[in-house]
C-alpha cells in the first residue's frame, strides 16, 4: 500500500489504525460533515436519490464481500433482502426496538443465505450462479405464499430514544448512519484473518485449502455475512418505503447490484460507492429523459417511462463490461498514480 | 386416470420445448464455455418479431416463419461478433452480468416496441381435439409440438453427428486448441454455434407462444430450460433431450396435484426445487460425467 514519505509505524496499533495520516483524518471529518449537512441544502428529489444510494450501498457492500472478495456469485441477493424486510417489519410493528430489529433482520437474511449457500460447498461458477437464481425463485414463492408477500406489511416509522424517523429528512440520517456503520464493519472484515481467507478462496480455492484455510467454513461465512448486509438493507428499504412487499425486491435490481460491483471495481469498498452512484445516476438520467423522449415519439409514450431507464442501465453495463471490465476504481488508480509520479507519467 | 394421462401428454409437449431451448444453451456452453443467461429473452424477442411479421405486416405464415428463423440467425451472428468475442477469457462474473444486462436491455427494447400487454399469437395449428380410445384428449397444437420438436431434434442430431461443420463443432467443444491446430476455424465454429442456438430459440419462441401468448414474462422459460440443461448435465445433449420432457411432465403433475395444497404457483417453482436438489447431491447433473466446475 502506498503511503506518504516520512510516515513510519513504530508499533502495531499504528500499523492497523483505521485512519493513518492527518490528510485522511481531514477527509474523514469533512466527508462525514458534508454527508450529514447535505439534507439541509438539497431539494427533496436529490435527497431521495441519496437515500436510495445509501440503501443500495449497504446491500452492495454485502455483495462486495461475497462476490468481490470471496468469489461466490449470488443472484439471490434481493431475495435475501426481502427476507430481512419480512422478518424485520412484523417485529417493528410489535414495538421491538429498531436496533434489535435491524440485527434480527440481518441474522434472518444471513441464516437463509447460509442455507441457500450450501450448494456452494460443491459447485462454483455458472452452476452456483444458477443455484442462487433458483434460490431467488424459491424464497420469493415462500414469501408470497406463507408470509403475505404480495400484499406486504405496513412498516411504522421507527424511533430511537423518542426520536421518530417519520419523514424522508429524518430517515436520511438513519440510513446514512447504517451505511457508514456497515462500511466500517466491511473495512475491518476485509483486513482481518477472515477477509484474507475470503480472498485466498477467490483466487484459488484448492491452493487456499492446502494452505490450511477451511474452505467450507469460510465460504458459508461469506454467504452469512454477505446476506446479513442484504437483510439489514432490506429492512432499511422497507422503512424508507413504509411498506414491505416482494415487488420491491426484483431480479432486475439484483442484476443491477452485481453490475454495480463490476462497474465500481470488484473488491474494494470505494468501488461499491463509485459503482452505486454511477449506475443510480444513469438510471436517474433515464427517468429524467424518458418524459422528453415520450414527447418526441408520442406513439411509444405509454411504455417509455418504464423502459428507458432499463435500456440505459442495461446498455451502460454491457458497454462497461466490454470496455473496462476492471471497473472505475482501476481507472482511478491509474489517474492517481500518474498524478503522483507526474513528470514521469505518460 | 384419464386426467393423469392428459397431464402427462401436455407436460411432454411443453417439455419438448424446454429441450429445444436448452440445446441452444448447451451448444454455446460446450463450444465457448459461456452460459448465455439471455436465452429466454432471445426466445421471446423472436416471438415478438414473428408477431410483427404475421399480424402487423400481414406476411403469409410460412414465409413469416422462415423470416423469423432468419432474424434469429442474424441476431446470433450479431451477438457473437460484437459482444461475446471480447468475453472469452474474462472472469465468469463478467460473462454472467453481461448476458443478464443484455437480457434486461432487450426486455426494455421489447417493452418499448410491443408494450406490456399479452398479445395473442397467430394461430399456427387448427383448433380442436381428438380423443384416443375415450381415454386421452389431445388438442392439435400439443400433437404438433411433439411432432415438430421431435423432427427438429432428429435434424439437429444428424447435423451435429454427420455434417462437416457439425463435427467441427463437436471437436471444438472437446478441445478448442487441438481443434484449431488441425485446421478447424474456431471463430467460424463459434459463429455457427451462436446462429444455431438463436435459431432453436426462434423455433422455441414461435411454438411456445402459440399456447402461452406473447408476453415478456414468457422469457422465464429460458430459466426453466437452463434448469433442464443443468439437471441433465451441461455436457450431455442426450441427457437434455431426456430430461426436458421429464421436467415438463413433473411440472404439469405437480401443478395438478400439489397446487391445491399450497394454493397455486407450484408449476413455476418445481424445476428450481429439482435443480437445487440435483445440484446439492449430484452437481454434474444426472447424465453429465466429464469434468465439472466443482472443488
Amino acid at each position: 500500500m502506498w503511503r506518504p514519505s516520512g510516515l513510519f509505524h513504530v508499533n502495531y496499533s499504528q500499523e492497523i489504525a483505521f485512519v493513518q495520516t492527518p490528510f485522511q483524518w481531514v477527509m474523514l471529518v469533512l466527508g462525514l460533515f458534508v454527508t450529514f449537512a447535505l439534507p439541509l441544502f438539497i431539494p427533496l428529489d436529490a435527497l431521495n436519490f441519496f437515500i436510495k444510494a445509501f440503501i443500495t450501498i449497504t446491500a452492495v457492500l454485502g455483495l462486495t464481500l461475497l462476490t468481490g472478495n470471496c468469489g461466490q456469485i449470488s443472484l439471490g441477493h434481493t431475495a435475501f433482502m426481502a427476507v430481512g424486510a419480512f422478518v424485520g417489519a412484523p417485529l417493528l410493528n410489535q414495538g421491538v426496538p429498531l436496533i434489535l430489529c435491524l440485527i434480527m433482520a440481518g441474522l434472518a437474511g444471513g441464516i437463509v443465505g447460509l442455507i441457500f449457500g450450501l450448494p456452494a460447498l460443491r459447485i462454483k461458477g455458472f452452476y452456483l450462479a444458477f443455484a442462487t437464481l433458483a434460490a431467488f425463485y424459491v424464497i420469493r414463492f415462500i414469501l408470497i405464499h406463507y408470509f403475505g408477500g404480495v400484499v406486504g406489511h405496513n412498516v411504522p416509522p421507527p424511533s430511537i430514544l423518542g426520536f421518530s424517523f417519520n419523514s424522508d429528512f429524518r430517515i436520511y440520517y438513519l440510513i446514512a448512519s447504517t451505511c457508514f456503520a456497515m462500511t466500517y464493519f466491511t473495512k475491518n472484515i476485509t483486513r482481518c484473518k477472515w477477509g484474507r481467507a475470503f480472498i485466498a478462496i477467490r483466487d484459488h480455492d484448492i491452493a487456499a485449502n492446502t494452505l490450511g484455510v477451511n474452505v467450507y467454513f469460510y465460504k458459508l461465512m461469506a454467504f452469512f455475512i454477505g446476506c446479513f448486509y442484504a437483510g439489514v438493507a432490506g429492512l432499511v428499504l422497507s422503512i424508507y418505503m413504509g411498506w414491505a412487499s416482494v415487488d420491491h425486491y426484483s431480479l432486475t435490481n439484483c442484476i443491477w447490484y452485481l453490475g454495480m460491483i463490476i462497474v465500481g471495481g470488484m473488491h474494494s469498498i470505494s468501488g461499491a460507492y463509485l459503482g452505486v452512484f454511477f449506475i443510480l445516476g444513469i438510471e436517474e438520467m433515464g427517468i429524467v429523459i424518458a418524459p422528453k423522449l415520450a414527447e418526441l415519439f408520442p406513439q411509444l409514450a405509454g411504455s417509455m417511462i418504464g423502459a428507458v431507464p432499463i435500456i440505459f442501465v442495461g446498455l451502460v453495463l454491457v458497454l462497461f463490461i466490454m470496455i473496462e471490465p476492471r471497473g472505475l476504481v482501476h481507472r482511478w488508480e491509474i489517474i492517481k498514480t500518474s498524478i503522483r509520479i507526474f513528470p514521469f507519467s505518460n | 386416470m384419464e386426467n393423469i394421462l392428459n397431464y402427462i401428454i401436455a407436460g411432454l409437449a411443453n417439455g419438448c420445448i424446454y429441450s429445444l431451448v436448452a440445446i441452444g444453451f448447451v451448444l454455446i456452453y460446450k463450444s465457448s464455455g459461456i452460459l448465455n443467461f439471455a436465452q429466454g429473452t432471445i426466445v421471446i424477442l423472436n416471438a415478438f418479431v414473428f408477431y410483427s411479421f404475421t399480424i402487423q405486416l400481414g406476411i403469409p405464415m410460412v414465409i413469416a416463419i422462415l423470416l423469423t428463423l432468419a432474424f434469429g440467425a442474424l441476431l446470433g451472428f450479431v451477438i457473437e461478433r460484437f459482444i461475446l468475442d471480447r468475453l472469452i477469457g474474462q472472469p465468469i462474473l463478467a460473462v454472467i452480468i453481461l448476458t443478464l444486462a443484455f437480457s434486461e436491455f432487450l426486455k426494455g427494447i421489447m417493452n418499448l416496441g410491443w408494450g406490456t400487454d399479452i398479445l395473442s399469437a397467430p394461430q399456427l395449428f387448427p383448433r380442436g381435439n381428438i380423443t384416443i380410445l375415450n381415454i386421452v384428449t389431445l388438442d392439435y397444437s400439443r400433437i404438433a409440438f411433439l411432432v415438430i420438436t421431435f423432427f427438429l431434434i432428429i435434424i439437429f442430431a444428424i447435423f451435429y453427428n454427420k455434417t462437416k461443420i457439425g463435427l467441427a463443432m463437436k471437436a471444438t467443444s472437446d478441445d478448442t486448441i487441438a481443434a484449431g491446430s488441425v485446421g478447424i476455424r474456431v471463430r467460424r465454429v463459434f459463429v455457427v454455434t451462436w446462429i444455431i442456438s438463436c435459431i432453436t430459440a426462434a423455433a422455441g419462441g414461435i411454438l411456445v407462444t402459440n399456447v402461452m401468448g406473447i408476453h415478456i414474462q414468457v422469457a422465464e422459460i429460458g430459466f426453466k430450460a437452463m434448469a433442464v440443461a443443468l439437471v441433465g448435465g451441461l455436457q450431455s445433449l442426450p441427457g437434455i433431450i431426456i430430461i426436458g420432457p421429464a421436467m415438463g411432465i413433473i411440472e404439469f403433475l405437480s401443478a395438478a396435484y400439489l397446487d391445491p395444497l399450497v394454493d397455486g404457483g407450484m408449476r413455476d417453482l418445481v424445476p428450481f426445487i429439482i435443480l437445487l436438489i440435483v445440484l446439492i447431491f449430484r452437481p454434474s447433473g444426472i447424465f453429465g460425467w466429464k469434468h465439472i466446475e466443482r472443488i
